[in-house]
């Protein structure tokens, strides 16, 4: 198989595999105060202090969660009933609970999908919000927001700034204090640890209402017993992330496979537009559209023919009948949204993974457009 | 090919994503569709219905005959032959695929018959929230016989 959906989630690291089978022989809850307690709440500070260590936080700066999702319900929470300002193209677990609990303004993105400042600029002070939330790297098209600058521009407006890094942590730099934020999310399946287990940054002194409670686990910011096992595995992930320094892996080894992928795509598939903006994206992300050819059927001829797994924007993937909102954002265009598939690398990947792409794409693109009642540029010419 | 009842996702049959081998064999071998500029096909009648906004649009192009029925000495209208062309998922390929086998030799009366129901049946099943691909493609079969009708 060919797997090239590493955004979605990455096979769990064997350190991280490791680590949890040692922690499922600590029968403590770590919460107890006897040994066993002991014993397990010690693995877990040792995971926290990784985890923090990876974004040069302060342990005390972590809370665990179960995940992405539950961080930025988090904060959209905590600031529940305020006048908030989130980017379009954020993740649903952030935009839709924002809408739901917050006075909620969107701001726009380019094509690129990046924020222009004078439009931000502009929102901060029509809207004078509470919160900011934008996101570090996104999802689907890998775009990376310059967060140090819009934190900044937050701050000077009155406001705090949260920045969901799911994707960016592990492929980027991912620094709390170069970056200035107040909030910030992190997932532990996107850099080989575990499903289900994630984290928030909280900088001290952050008003902070817990989403869940109940219990005074978390120093009262999370209710709910210590998932142990998850949790060790997430740490033992950080530290692979900053022992190996992956962001620099991605970076030498991984940036060029993209952007190999992304200039033979254009030179092999007629009709083809890349979505991610190259210079300004996460390493491992590729997002294209296929003229007239739709997307999950492209991702499925790929998947059967050629074992080869990926994502798509399209309507007919999402569950809810809708394109990609992100591309629907980006380029205002349905056709584009539809028609998009997402290939995302991680750190097992390989040439041969690029080059078994580009054998089956060319022919699957050219057949779905032949058989489209949509025409292609290249037909309306004719 | 995926045999199992498992897909390759690793979610078990029956949930949502999860299409039968007879839907895969039609997405990976579709029947009668029309590759290319379809203004060289002769057709007696043409149906497109759809929107590439929501994602899906189908053209359905049918060849009619008369024929004497043998039991009755009646002339009817057969569909002789069909063919079709979609921007749709893997599901609109697949049931336009199914239609278009179930069409072939009906009487135009008979083939306007064929329910949504009975592609999905024909195709062991189809997720859910894909059966409006079916039904798309059986509208594009009703728009294309009623388009031969107003001409005939």
């Amino acid at each position: 198989m060919v797997y090239l959906d590493y955004s979605a989630t990455t096979p769990l690291l064997p350190c991280a595999k490791k680590a949890m089978l040692k922690a499922m022989d600590l029968p403590g809850n770590a919460s107890s105060l006897h040994t066993p307690g002991h014993l397990a709440m010690n693995a877990i500070e040792d995971a926290r202090d990784n985890i923090a260590n990876l974004i040069n936080a302060d342990p005390q700066e972590i809370v665990f969660t179960s995940g992405g999702s539950e961080s930025n319900n988090t904060v959209t929470n905590i600031f529940a009933g305020e006048k908030v300002l989130v980017s379009a193209i954020e993740h649903p677990s952030l935009l839709e609970s924002a809408k739901v609990r917050c006075k909620a303004t969107t701001i726009p993105v380019q094509k690129s999908g990046e924020i222009d400042f004078a439009t931000y600029q502009n929102l901060l002070s029509k809207t004078s919000p509470k919160l900011v939330s934008i996101m570090l790297g996104n999802n689907e098209i890998g775009t990376i927001e310059n967060v140090k600058k819009l934190a900044k521009l937050a701050h000077q407006s009155g406001a705090l700034f949260h920045t969901d890094a799911t994707q960016a942590l592990g492929k980027i730099l991912v620094d709390v204090k170069s970056l200035d934020v107040d909030y910030l999310t992190l997932s532990s399946h996107k850099i080989g640890g575990p499903i289900g287990i994630g984290a928030l940054y909280v900088k001290k002194g952050s008003p902070f209402t817990p989403l869940i409670i109940g219990g005074h686990q978390e120093k009262s910011r999370r209710a709910g017993t210590y998932q142990t096992i998850n949790i060790c595995g997430f740490g033992a992930a950080a530290q692979y992330a900053l022992q190996k320094n992956t962001p620099q892996i991605f970076a030498q080894k991984i940036r060029p496979l993209r952007d190999l992928l992304a200039k033979e795509i254009l030179a092999k598939v007629p009709f083809a537009s890349i979505n991610t903006p190259l210079k300004n994206s996460l390493p491992n992300i590729l997002n294209c559209s296929f003229e007239a050819a739709e997307g999950e059927s492209i991702q499925l001829y790929l998947d059967l023919e050629g074992k080869i797994v990926t994502s798509t924007g399209s309507a007919c993937a999402s569950g809810d009948g809708k394109p990609s909102h992100v591309l629907m954002a980006t380029h205002h265009d349905a056709e584009v949204a539809h028609a998009s598939v997402r290939f995302s690398f991680g750190l097992e990947s390989t040439k041969s993974d690029v080059q078994n792409v580009i054998k089956y794409l060319p022919d699957i693109v050219k057949r779905l457009q032949g058989i489209s009642t949509l025409k292609t540029k290249g037909d309306q010419n004719d | 090919m995926i045999k199992s009842k498992t897909a390759a996702n690793g979610f078990a049959a029956g949930t949502p994503w999860v299409y039968t081998d007879i839907v895969k064999e039609h997405f990976l071998n579709p029947r009668n569709f029309l590759m290319g500029d379809e203004t060289k096909y002769q057709a007696d009648g043409k149906g497109i219905v759809g929107n590439p906004i929501c994602g899906d649009q189908m053209l359905m192009m049918i060849q009619v005959e008369a024929k004497k029925n043998p039991k009755t000495g009646k002339k009817e209208s057969i569909i002789k032959d069909v063919k079709w062309k979609t921007y749709g998922c893997a599901s609109a390929i697949a049931s336009t695929s199914a239609l278009s086998e179930l069409a072939k030799g009906k009487t135009l009366d008979s083939a306007l018959k064929i329910s949504a129901e009975e592609i999905e049946s024909y195709l062991g099943g189809l997720p859910k929230h894909k059966f409006h691909c079916s039904v798309l493609g059986h509208e594009a079969l009703a728009s294309a016989i009623q388009d031969y009708r107003n001409h005939h």
